[in-house]
């Protein structure tokens, strides 16, 4: 799959049985706990309307404290 | 969460919410195609959700989201080595605070310099599962989220109805 196919697969539009498919093939390949967690850009929203986002990672944000709770979510 | 949030961040824990994909796409808060529009959602969701926890966004591909397993509210809890000491399926204040708390503990323990080795647990946690809720919030992004959603909630197809309780 290259990254074009990659993005529209992943922004599913319907919420269907092919987008549910999607997830159970993504949670096969979770990291377990106890194990380090892969390490990716991530990008702080702020305030600012003209520069709404900050590129950082996740390891800098997880070294901000002896531990971090890491919700994912959207609206919907 | 913010309340956990709140409570948990003097003891020394961070929290932050990282915004995905949407899992169910409606008229008003479509499927992203630019991180444009994923700010967007994210805006919205900050304001209708009052979210205070610092928002950050994976990218467009969902990368990140992907590689921790593609679930649509999951919650994570990651020390400063970037160890996952808990996984959920589903996010619960309940019970992430419950597991903070412990890790805080051991972290406290191995200070006072108690002898202390992993082993691994599995459990089953509750969270309070209320679908009028959950239907108002997916009304506000438009009704196709609603008709998705429902479809396969009445197929059984979603996997946190009270019928799987295995009973605690």
């Amino acid at each position: 799959m290259n990254r074009e196919e990659q993005i529209i697969d992943y922004n599913y539009a319907d919420f269907d049985m092919n987008a549910l498919a999607h997830v159970m093939k993504w949670v096969k390949h979770q990291p377990s706990v106890g194990e380090k967690v892969p390490d990716f850009p991530i990008w702080l929203l702020t305030e600012d309307e003209a520069n709404p986002l900050e590129e950082t990672t996740l390891t800098a944000v997880l070294k901000q404290n002896p531990l971090t709770i890491v919700e994912f979510g959207s609206f919907t | 969460m913010n309340e956990s949030a709140e409570k948990l961040a003097e003891p020394g824990v961070g929290s932050i919410f990282l915004y995905t994909h949407e899992a169910h796409p409606g008229e008003n808060v479509p499927h992203h195609q630019t991180m444009d529009d994923k700010i967007r959602a994210a805006r919205l969701l900050q304001s209708h959700y009052s979210v205070t926890r610092p928002i950050y966004l994976d990218d467009i591909a969902g990368d990140l989201h992907i590689a921790y397993g593609g679930r649509a509210n999951m919650t994570w809890l990651i020390n400063k080595a970037g160890t996952a000491l808990y996984r959920s399926d589903w996010t619960d204040a309940k019970s992430v605070e419950n597991a903070a708390v412990y890790f805080l503990e051991v972290i406290a323990r191995r200070k006072g310099r108690e002898k202390l080795a992993p082993f691994r647990v599995e459990r089953i946690d509750y969270r309070n599962v209320d679908k009028e809720k959950r239907l108002e919030g997916l009304a506000a992004a438009g009704q196709k989220a609603v008709d998705d959603w429902v479809n396969l909630y009445e197929q059984d197809k979603l996997f946190f109805k009270p019928g799987n309780d295995p009973g605690a």
